[in-house]
């Protein structure tokens, strides 16, 4: 099983992508943290997933400082992120600090996304 | 016998008269100067000039008959009377000086003047004369030479002199005339100069204010740009998120419909979301384009290469299609280009080609150096263009099917390109030779 966690403030991105993604390939198992509060508060209770879809505005805590919360942490600082994002000229003026990070710029089609977290997790190993 | 060398030289024979004692003697000298005096006679009534003698009050005793040459009068009639009566009035005054001085032993030389001729005509003429003894009187001997000619060449020469000063004067007066004009000329042109510096003045301070208006000008645009610019990524923004779940969700839910007009319906759906998908993706990207903040990554591109990729990652399209499309792009051509930005130009040429070119169609693209660019060009033998749609392909939002009901095209491609191509500093164009006859997009992109 692989484990993904979706954060996005915005429930119906996460049930989106949890259920499009588990019906194209059975072997995932989609987590959804409907903001970044609650993608810490899972995380600190021992949800670890394999690879995080991490949206970067949120209005509780920003994609940018979950970012650098999880890469601070020694157990967590090798989990592939991948942003997604509507605001791609965000991304652009941060990539300086995220630079070699992947994103997906809303709106995709979910085989995109698949490919990409395909692509991470292969480049992972 | 007396000698009679010369008629000139008596003095010897004057001088011997003394010594005559016998009538045969004497009377060989009164013969002798008998002869003379028919000898001088002759002389003076030959000559050319007048020969005069008047006593010392001017009466004439005397005059040869050149006088009716020159003067008309035969010395008959001239004989006797004054002098004084055949010269003109004005001249009389000067005679009669000129007789005081002759008696008072002066010596007159020669003068020039006038007499009148019997025909009332002046004529010039030049005296000479002496006052000399005859017996125990003294008379005035003397000449007149008629100088008609040499007063007519004189009066020639005076008059050619006249004429050259007249004429000296007449250039003199026209060139200070000229000279007065462009006098007046170079004063006018002095004054319009000044009057164009000072309008040239003008100019400037208005050119300067009128700098100083569209800089602020310019600027408010910009900001008002900038602002429109984050209202439309902001608009995107929220209108990209929620067709997240549409697109996604509306087709996984009509593979499960069984019912075909429900799932008609749906097809429906699916369409106009990736429409409005499109739409707002496309809309998003043109303003990002057009924004003063829009970065491009310029770098060294192998063309060629490039287009390969671009080529290669679209083939699924050209398979699906059927359509052969040949890059002859000249190798080892670099072009200063953003990566992306052409990759993207060129997917929306070649999916416009594709769009409008038949099954089996052909796709030409080629390359060709002009000063400091490249001209790249994509050729298909689709549809082509008629000349009144060529004018609007590249504005935003036209559309070739002029009913708007074309669901695979929002409007915006051609204009995307435009945008991406002259943040290059390049040209976009296209040409076709007519509906049905293929078209060709153009484009430049600066060399390396």
């Amino acid at each position: 099983m692989t484990k993904i966690m979706v954060v996005d403030d915005d429930p119906y991105q996460t049930f989106t992508i949890k259920k499009s993604l588990e019906r194209i390939d059975e072997s995932y198992e989609v987590i959804r943290a409907d903001g970044g509060k609650q993608c810490l508060e899972l995380m600190n209770q021992g949800v670890i997933p394999d690879i995080i879809l991490l949206d970067v505005m949120m209005p509780d805590i920003s994609g940018w400082l979950i970012y650098d919360t999880i890469r601070d942490n020694i157990k967590w600082r090798d989990i592939p992120i991948i942003f997604i994002t509507a605001r791609t000229d965000k991304i652009a003026k941060g990539s300086g600090k995220f630079l070699g990070e992947d994103f997906m710029e809303k709106p995709f089609k979910i085989d995109d996304l698949n490919d990409r977290i395909k692509k991470v997790l292969k480049e992972k190993k | 016998m007396i000698e009679q060398d010369s008629v000139m030289d008596n003095k010897h024979i004057i001088s011997n008269l003394d010594k005559i004692d016998n009538s045969s003697q004497l009377k060989e000298y009164i013969t002798y100067f008998h002869d003379l005096a028919e000898h001088y006679q002759l002389i003076a009534e030959n000559t050319l000039d007048i020969i005069f003698q008047t006593t010392r009050t001017g009466t004439i005793t005397y005059i040869s008959s050149a006088t009716e040459k020159i003067a008309g009068y035969k010395p008959a009639e001239m004989q006797g009377k004054k002098f004084t009566k055949f010269v003109p009035i004005g001249e009389i005054p000067k005679y009669l000086k000129i007789i005081k001085n002759t008696l008072e032993g002066k010596d007159i030389g020669s003068f020039e003047s006038f007499v009148v001729h019997k025909n009332k005509e002046l004529i010039p003429v030049e005296f000479a004369g002496k006052l000399v003894k005859k017996g125990n009187k003294k008379v005035i001997l003397g000449t007149i030479k008629e100088i008609t000619e040499r007063k007519k060449a004189e009066d020639a020469l005076l008059n050619a002199h006249n004429e050259l000063e007249q004429r000296v004067k007449e250039r003199t007066a026209e060139l200070s005339k000229i000279n007065a004009i462009l006098k007046a000329e170079i004063n006018e042109r002095e004054k319009t100069e000044q009057k164009l510096k000072k309008a040239h003045l003008k100019l400037r301070i208005l050119n300067q204010e009128l700098e100083k208006k569209v800089l602020a000008r310019t600027t408010q645009v910009n900001k008002l740009l900038e602002q429109k610019d984050e209202f439309v990524n902001q608009l995107g923004h929220d209108l990209k998120n929620p067709l997240n779940p549409l697109i996604n969700l509306l087709p996984i839910i009509a593979d499960e419909v069984k019912d075909p007009e429900i799932k008609e319906m749906l097809d429906v759906a699916i369409i106009n979301v990736d429409y409005m998908n499109n739409l707002v993706v496309n809309t998003i990207e043109l303003a990002r384009i057009n924004s003063n903040n829009a970065k491009f990554f310029i770098e060294k591109t192998n063309l060629s290469e490039q287009i390969n990729n671009i080529i290669e990652k679209n083939k699924i399209l050209f398979d699906e299609n059927q359509i052969n499309i040949i890059n002859n792009v000249q190798d080892e051509v670099f072009v200063n280009s953003d990566k992306l930005r052409l990759q993207e130009l060129m997917d929306n040429l070649l999916i416009n080609a594709i769009k409008f070119t038949r099954k089996n169609g052909k796709i030409n693209v080629d390359s060709k150096i002009k000063d400091k660019f490249v001209e790249i060009s994509v050729n298909d033998n689709g549809l082509g263009m008629k000349p009144e749609q060529i004018i609007h392909i590249f504005d935003e939002f036209y559309k070739v099917d002029e009913s708007r009901h074309d669901m695979s095209s929002v409007g915006l491609g051609l204009s995307i390109c435009k945008r991406i191509v002259e943040k290059h500093g390049g040209k976009i164009w296209a040409e076709s030779p007519g509906f049905g006859k293929g078209s060709t997009i153009f484009f430049t992109l600066p060399m390396d």
